[in-house]
């Protein structure tokens, strides 16, 4: 069931103490999973130093903590004044249960959430029995009228799609020129993706900074904003740059949120081999095939059984710690689609080159005898 | 190529790790070099060197030359200067809403301006770490816009005040540090002040993967800011709740500020494995903020300096004699209405110091319809708001500042 966490400055909050505290949990919600909750409830209010390109955040994040995924929406936005008089800022985080992703997407569902589910205001302190209620509902792929209305050409939701689709493992910051309502561009964004997919993209409209423990795809900044030059300069992220009255032109995807085509990304064989440490016991083994699905390599096709990194599955320990790069589980995808035939291939080849050293070593002696 | 000398031992400001300054690892220039092992992806390579050019500039492995140093375990940048002058963390403590961040935005102001201590010299170690302060700063006492009303907003718990980085399988957050060359004579030393959120010292928030309070593991000064219009008690002398809230007071708030003090104390004994029976390693320095609000009740000396709206600026540190006198004023003001904070000190360090001080020397007002706190820039006149940090120093380093230095004096 989905679990929910309103975090805000209180004159009491529900863990005692006053300032920023929790006001409002779910009851049961893991400590660990709070306090990264807590974690991703900062906002910065000085507008010359605020990187984000929307002065609502509207995210959906992909979180690790202490091994388990958890797929995160978020609102975070100023609130009026505290207790203390100084400005105050409301972030309800809802944390959505595998079973309960909309069809449609996080975007849509962070949508729909807002329409009387998340708080725009600090609410009553307390703790409730059970989560939020998630709508349900399904996307179909559409023009992207959001962008047109916003003044940009609608072919950019298609080339920032395109991106997030090819390049999943990497950051793709979306820089916007101005303040902008970006959650209905990133809704238009979702609505060319593969359903299957959706749930994987993570964004922020209101990118703050980079977590080890949050993962965060798409991430909306403002042109000239301060700092955003070293934030590009991240190696491997895209930088997809909009501007009004500029066109896509042919770009990858364009022509596709024009026309309110969905976007198929393109099939990619990764053909670096990695090895795999396997386990001798097979009961033991990590359940590679799940948490297996972030595949840049095929990722149009749907493999019946397998769900996403963020279930909620126990992943194997790391050395790395919890929080694991998503290129990591490619690795390990990579292992777990062609290690089914791989060991006993090459233990047939490893058998055939010990025959033939063998029968080789025969021959010589025989070639050796026959001579003396 | 002119000499260096080396300090004995570096406490990294970032995660407080010790270590040598040979250990010291250095930044890579070259392009190709992105990418670090703790830091992610995003940042440049951190490498110990084993090559040097002709000017004793560490080489990458690319043999581009290197002069920015990062710390041997969170690879977070140090400023060259660390490697060469004494550093003297100052840990600025204090409940949710004293004036922590206006008190230290109030006094790098007031430093800066070299009229706070004659001789004294203050300068930023590096202005790229220093953003935050240089941010607190500009939103009150260098605003672009004097007469907009505005005001410091609440430190947050998490975001761009704080840094990440992964070590010994972890993840780890720790605040950012704001680093100053203050200079007196021959004396040099690196100050190191980090503007935590209040909420960090409340009992049970403690952390171990967010060890932002461990810098009380080896500050040699603390400045405990305490807000007297917090209290019940100060707030009814003051005409009631709604008078102090008005003017900008705490008002009365549920958190006790003598637990958090308490919680303090135990943190630096925990952190350098003290016996309960120890003394604490540094004096404890009361900063008792927001003094224009309450200095009228407490003595006619302290209503005289803290008279609100005296229409000038007074960021001079007052004589020891001065400092003395206020000492006991604000001593028989707390035995009065704020008993217990001030047993607590007593009973922590002997030799506390109270110092008042407010960094905005006139009342805020509240918005139409009783929203948010502000006030003009141009009506911000700090007075006194730098003594605490000035008189924590001195305690820290009493040859560089003997006048303010109870040892020193009793010394002389």
């Amino acid at each position: 069931m989905s679990a929910e966490l309103v975090h805000a400055s209180v004159q009491k909050g529900l863990r005692g103490g006053s300032g920023f505290g929790t006001a409002v949990v779910t009851r049961g919600l893991a400590a660990p999973l709070e306090r990264a909750l807590e974690e991703l409830s900062a906002y910065d209010f000085d507008p010359a130093r605020a990187v984000g390109a929307d002065r609502v955040e509207w995210a959906h994040r992909v979180l690790t903590v202490q091994g388990r995924s958890h797929s995160v929406l978020s609102r975070t936005a100023p609130c009026g004044s505290d207790w203390s008089g100084r400005p105050n800022r409301v972030a309800h985080h809802v944390v959505v249960d595998t079973a309960e992703r909309a069809e449609a997407g996080p975007a849509w569902m962070l949508a729909a959430l807002a329409q009387g589910v998340l708080m725009q205001h600090v609410p009553e302190v307390g703790e409730r029995a059970q989560g939020p209620r998630l709508p349900g509902g399904a996307l179909s792929a559409r023009p992207a009228h959001a962008w047109s209305a916003a003044g940009f050409d609608p072919g950019w939701a298609g080339v920032v799609a395109r991106a997030l689709l090819d390049h999943a493992g990497a950051p793709c910051y979306l820089v916007l020129p101005g303040e902008t309502d970006t959650l209905p561009l990133v809704e238009d964004v979702f609505a060319l993706l593969p359903e299957d997919r959706r749930w994987h993209v993570t964004f922020s409209t209101r990118f703050l900074r980079s977590s080890p423990t949050a993962r965060c795809q798409l991430r909306c900044v403002r042109a000239g904003a301060a700092g955003l030059r070293a934030m590009l300069a991240e190696p491997g992220a895209r930088v997809i740059t909009v501007e009004a009255g500029v066109l896509a032109a042919n770009q990858p995807g364009a022509d596709a949120a024009r026309t309110g085509a969905p976007i198929e990304a393109v099939l990619r064989m990764n053909t670096r081999v990695q090895p795999v440490l396997r386990s001798g016991d097979a009961s033991r083994a990590a359940p590679e095939p799940r948490g297996a699905s972030v595949t840049p390599f095929a990722p149009t096709e749907r493999i019946a059984g397998l769900s996403t990194p963020m279930d909620g599955e126990a992943r194997a320990p790391s050395a790395l710690g919890s929080a694991r790069a998503p290129w990591e589980s490619d690795h390990r995808s990579v292992a777990s689609r062609i290690g089914v035939g791989s060991s006993d291939f090459l233990a047939y080849i490893l058998f055939g080159i010990a025959a033939m050293a063998l029968l080789a070593s025969l021959v010589l002696g025989v070639v050796i005898l026959m001579r003396d | 190529m002119s000499t260096r000398s080396l300090v004995s031992s570096i406490n990294c400001p970032h995660c407080w790790t010790e270590f040598q300054p040979a250990q010291v690892r250095f930044i890579s220039e070259h392009e190709a070099l992105r990418g670090d092992a703790v830091l992610g992806d995003a940042e440049q390579m951190r490498f110990l060197p084993s090559r040097f050019d002709a000017r004793g500039r560490a080489l990458d492995p690319f043999g581009a030359p290197c002069t920015r140093m990062a710390c041997v375990r969170c690879h977070l940048e140090l400023p060259p200067a660390l490697v060469e002058i004494p550093q003297t963390i100052v840990s600025v403590v204090g409940a949710p809403a004293c004036g922590k961040s206006v008190m230290l935005a109030a006094a790098s102001f007031s430093l800066r301006s070299g009229l706070v201590v004659e001789g004294m010299h203050y300068l930023d170690a590096d202005t790229s770490l220093n953003d935050l302060t240089v941010e607190l700063e500009s939103s009150l006492f260098r605003s672009t816009t004097p007469d907009t009303p505005a005001m410091i907003a609440k430190t947050d718990l998490s975001g761009r005040l704080y840094r990440s980085f992964r070590s010994e399988d972890g993840v780890w957050t720790a605040p950012k540090p704001q680093l100053f060359e203050i200079a007196r004579g021959s004396a040099r030393r690196m100050l190191c002040l980090y503007d935590n959120a209040g909420e960090h010292f409340l009992p049970g928030r403690e952390s171990a993967q967010e060890p932002v309070t461990r810098h009380l593991g080896v500050s040699r000064a603390l400045v405990f800011v305490v807000d007297p219009t917090q209290d019940q008690r100060v707030v009814e002398r003051l005409g009631g709740r709604d008078a102090v809230s008005a003017t900008g007071g705490g008002g009365t708030v549920e958190q006790r500020q003598d637990l958090v003090l308490i919680e303090a104390a135990n943190r630096v004994r925990r952190l350098r494995g003290l016996s309960t029976r120890d003394p604490l390693p540094f004096r404890i320095v009361i900063a008792l903020a927001k003094a224009d609000l309450w200095a009228p009740i407490a003595s006619p000396e302290l209503a005289d300096a803290f008279r609100a709206g005296l229409g000038r600026t007074s960021v001079a540190v007052p004589h020891g004699e001065v400092l003395a006198r206020v000492h006991a004023a604000s001593s028989r003001f707390l035995e009065e209405l704020m008993p217990e904070l001030l047993a607590t000190a007593r009973a922590l360090d002997p030799g506390f110091r109270l110092v008042p001080f407010s960094g905005l020397g006139k009342p805020p007002t509240r918005d139409a319809g009783g929203g948010g706190l502000r006030i003009r820039p141009q009506d911000v006149r700090p007075i006194w708001p730098a003594a605490p940090l000035v008189v924590a120093i001195s305690e820290a380093e009493p040859a560089m500042f003997p006048e303010y230095s109870v040892r020193e004096q009793r010394a002389s």
